[in-house]
């Protein structure tokens, strides 16, 4: 019952991956934003090591540093989005009565989507940051454990980003809400910069958030790829997600009850 | 005949929450805000039985989201008792989503880049359908809908009407004992909802299923229903078949009439005169105070008639009237 059960999300997650495939436009558009970021960043942190001559990192590292963080920011679709518009029209009530999870639902299609995109974006960062670069950041084996680490922050993303999406039963518009999400993970989770290079008191604030999991913790591997930073990055991702999935579940249960209530 | 839905004294009462106007008032409202109580749907009842196809109107704000809502699952009513297809909704919800389908006209159930062949198979998985069964009833709904051409053809690239005959076949794979219908032909053109009207009566007859209809478009009502439920502030004004719908309701008549005279000096009580110029005299027949056959009659007795056209009111008028008597009571 249960495999059966899990069968409908995995056509689900098919489905969406297929999807996204087949709607090309889409990705060539995001293909090109992620190329002009990457090109904007080589030539900015060319200039400022040329400028300031001795820099911790070199921008090769620098570069590969950020072209992780911007592959998963923009291959995480906008979950909370299409949450957003279930809830408000209320097309949540049609989805509803049939024979799945709406959450379980949301999520498998949103990995496909997030995969699909990882997959296209991932080969235009590699290529592009290599030939920009030059260099690989760590042996072709840790670039599985990036691609890896990839997803697993990626889903960790989606997660969080329909933790935002549920709270439109109570705030009905989220996107005020994921502005503020957004530029707490740009700052907290280190896109510009590596979170090695904040103040103290930053970095301990940063790693009490998920951010750092997301983004920078992730993308430090391509700065120094260690066993320790791996497993920390494991814990960090799971536990985060463990208590984003339970958050989840609890808002989603209660903003039920008050659709019962107050009405749809 | 056993009743797919059964609905007995079902209230709905919501909780709003009410807040102040202008800025001081949003601020306000954070921190003190009264909830009101808000009946959405008073103490109706209705008995559908299998195969029966029912409209199920009002205007918004009457009540119908909600009584639907409720018959799927979704909202627990607040007192009285629902029983659809012998499973109590909010109860055996999943259980139910396997013997009904929705279709709803401004809600699409297809994926946009994909041929509609795909939105099928997934469902098909969703609804746990054998493969053999479901290949043999995707051929029969493909035959019965015609839709062979398209079935492999992108969704974006089909015609609204295409769409909404594709999305008839998505919620008619698992065989559904009753069918919900929102607004089944919204946006489309005269050609494509005489084909969605004409197939719904087939489905219906051909493999008993219920229909649940609720539009704004009187002529889906007409054409597709044999049973009007008319709902307005939470409660049920009429409940009847259509056919004794129209006979209480026709209490009124257009007659057009053709004659020599330019215009037509009559005047008799119960007549309302529309139009009375260039050999054309239209009037509102009252058939309580008069008849048909009395306005003839005079107009004979002073001139002479070329043609006579009488019609009965539009199912629309009827439905006005229905609003309008009980916005007046």
């Amino acid at each position: 019952m249960r495999r059966y059960y899990l069968r409908k999300y995995a056509a689900i997650f098919h489905l969406s991956f297929h999807h996204t495939c087949k709607n090309y436009k889409a990705l060539m558009g995001l293909s090109v934003f992620l190329i002009t970021c990457l090109t904007i960043f080589a030539y900015l942190w060319k200039v400022v090591a040329a400028k300031t001559g001795s820099v911790v990192f070199s921008p090769a590292q620098l570069l590969w540093y950020i072209a992780f963080n911007e592959w998963v920011l923009i291959s995480t679709p906008d979950t909370e989005d299409e949450m957003e518009e279930d809830l408000r029209t209320g097309r949540l009530a049609y989805f509803l009565p049939r024979p799945l999870s709406y959450l379980g639902a949301t999520f498998a299609g949103a990995m496909g989507t997030l995969c699909a995109n990882l997959l296209v974006l991932g080969g235009v960062t590699f290529l592009f940051t290599w030939w920009q670069a030059g260099t690989l950041p760590f042996q072709p084996i840790g670039l599985l454990v990036a691609v890896f680490f990839g997803i697993a922050a990626g889903c960790l993303a989606v997660i969080f980003r329909m933790l935002i999406g549920v709270s439109a039963f109570w705030l009905q518009e989220v996107s005020p809400f994921f502005w503020i999400w957004e530029k707490l993970l740009f700052m907290l989770g280190g896109l510009m910069l590596p979170l090695s290079l904040y103040p103290d008191w930053m970095q301990w604030l940063a790693y009490c958030t998920p951010f750092p999991a997301i983004l920078g913790e992730r993308s430090a591997l391509a700065l120094d790829f260690n066993g320790q930073a791996i497993a920390w990055l494991s814990l960090s991702i799971v536990g985060w997600g463990v208590l984003a999935t339970i958050c989840l579940r609890a808002l989603y249960r209660r903003g039920l009850r008050i659709l019962n209530v107050e009405g749809g | 005949m056993s009743a797919a839905i059964q609905v007995e004294n079902l209230s709905k009462v919501f909780w709003v929450r009410e807040t102040f106007p202008g800025l001081l008032g949003a601020f306000k409202g954070l921190f003190c805000g009264n909830k009101r109580s808000f009946a959405a749907i008073k103490d109706i009842s209705f008995k559908i039985s299998q195969g029966e196809r029912v409209a199920f109107i009002g205007p918004n704000g009457a009540g119908k989201s909600t009584t639907i809502k409720m018959l799927t699952g979704i909202l627990h009513p607040t007192s009285g008792f629902i029983e659809v297809l012998g499973l109590v909704p909010w109860k055996k919800r999943t259980i139910l989503g396997y013997q009904m389908g929705t279709v709803f006209g401004q809600r699409s159930q297809l994926w946009y880049h994909l041929p509609p062949r795909d939105t099928f198979d997934l469902l098909a998985t969703i609804y746990d359908i054998e493969p053999q069964i479901y290949e043999s009833r995707l051929q029969e709904l493909i035959a019965l809908f015609e839709i062979e051409d398209y079935v492999g053809k992108p969704v974006r690239q089909l015609s609204l009407g295409e769409r909404m005959r594709c999305e008839l076949v998505a919620s008619l794979l698992h065989h559904p004992k009753i069918l919900f219908l929102d607004e089944p032909t919204i946006g489309l053109d005269i050609n494509a909802k005489l084909m969605i009207r004409g197939l719904l009566n087939r489905i219906a007859k051909d493999q008993g299923t219920t229909l649940f209809l609720t539009s704004h478009d009187t002529a889906d009502i007409e054409q597709v229903c044999d049973r009007v439920i008319v709902l307005d502030q939470g409660g049920i004004i009429t409940d009847s078949p259509l056919k004794e719908l129209r006979r209480t309701y026709m209490k009124k008549k257009w007659v057009h009439l053709f004659t020599d005279r330019e215009t037509l000096p009559l005047s008799l009580p119960g007549v309302t005169i529309g139009e009375n110029a260039r050999y054309h005299f239209a009037c509102e027949v009252d058939l309580d105070v008069t008849s048909i056959d009395r306005v003839i009659q005079e107009t004979l007795k002073l001139t002479t008639l070329k043609d006579v056209t009488i019609e009965d009111p539009s199912m629309e008028e009827i439905i006005r009237l229905l609003y309008k008597r009980q916005s007046d009571a």
